[in-house]
């Protein structure tokens, strides 16, 4: 099994997930930034929008979100569906919980280009092969042998 | 009754549009300074190799494609076109 992403322009490594909410009423494709150092998920706020998430609905976290730009507001999004491309049926994948952040200090302008991005507990899953020379970037469940 | 579709119709099916969609992507990426001289600061979406909408607000953009393409709403690729370059520490 792969699953085939793309490189951006700064060749940052990205891959298109259908994001899928509890009882399957919101869906919408959205593109991930592949970040080992993330050890979660997290869906940002020009994304969360996108799938039409209200803020005010969503169920806050009481720890706040530590980045390189300072401290965000955190919410959680519950039993979250990931589907990739890959073969005929595809492959999904469950999220117990991915959280969703607000930088309300941030210019609209910085905001709109935070992309979401794809944690170790949905990497560490997999194996990851990223060849910017060859502008190649995919994740497998065929692991390389153990020496 | 209106017939409904299987679980594991849908997700063939989801996949099968999910996969077709990876070359917008790609697209998006490589028609990129094309891009920001038409929709500079605005956020795009791009169906087939093409730019099927653009606004300032992704949620007023996802409206218009609800209604521009229903069929299709959920797999379009979106992208803010920023015409200031950041960079990225991480």
């Amino acid at each position: 099994m792969r699953i085939e992403g793309y490189l951006h322009r700064d060749k940052s490594p990205y891959l298109d997930v259908l994001v899928s909410l509890p009882k399957g009423k919101v869906k919408r494709k959205i593109s991930f930034l592949i970040d080992t150092g993330t050890p979660r998920t997290i869906l940002s706020e020009r994304d969360a929008l996108k799938l039409g998430l209200s803020f005010r609905r969503l169920k806050r976290l009481d720890e706040e979100l530590l980045g390189l730009g300072g401290f965000s507001e955190t919410f959680k999004l519950e039993d979250v569906t990931l589907l990739f491309a890959s073969g005929r049926s595809g492959h999904s994948e469950q999220l117990p919980e991915v959280i969703v952040h607000r930088e309300s200090s941030l210019p609209e302008e910085i905001k709109k280009q935070i992309p979401s991005l794809l944690g170790r507990d949905l990497i560490g899953r997999f194996v990851l092969v990223l060849d910017e020379g060859q502008d190649m970037v995919y994740m497998t469940d065929e692991h390389p042998p153990k020496y | 009754m209106a017939e409904t579709s299987s679980a594991p119709e849908r997700k063939a099916s989801d996949t099968k549009m999910l996969a077709s969609t990876l070359k917008d992507s790609r697209w998006l990426v490589k028609e990129w300074e094309r891009l920001k001289k038409e929709y500079g600061d605005k956020f795009v979406a791009v169906l087939d190799c093409k730019v099927i909408a653009h606004h300032e607000d992704i949620k007023t953009l996802m409206r218009i494609v609800d209604e521009k393409v229903p069929e299709k709403k959920d797999f379009v690729t979106t992208e803010f076109i920023n015409i200031k370059e950041l960079r990225w520490l991480r």
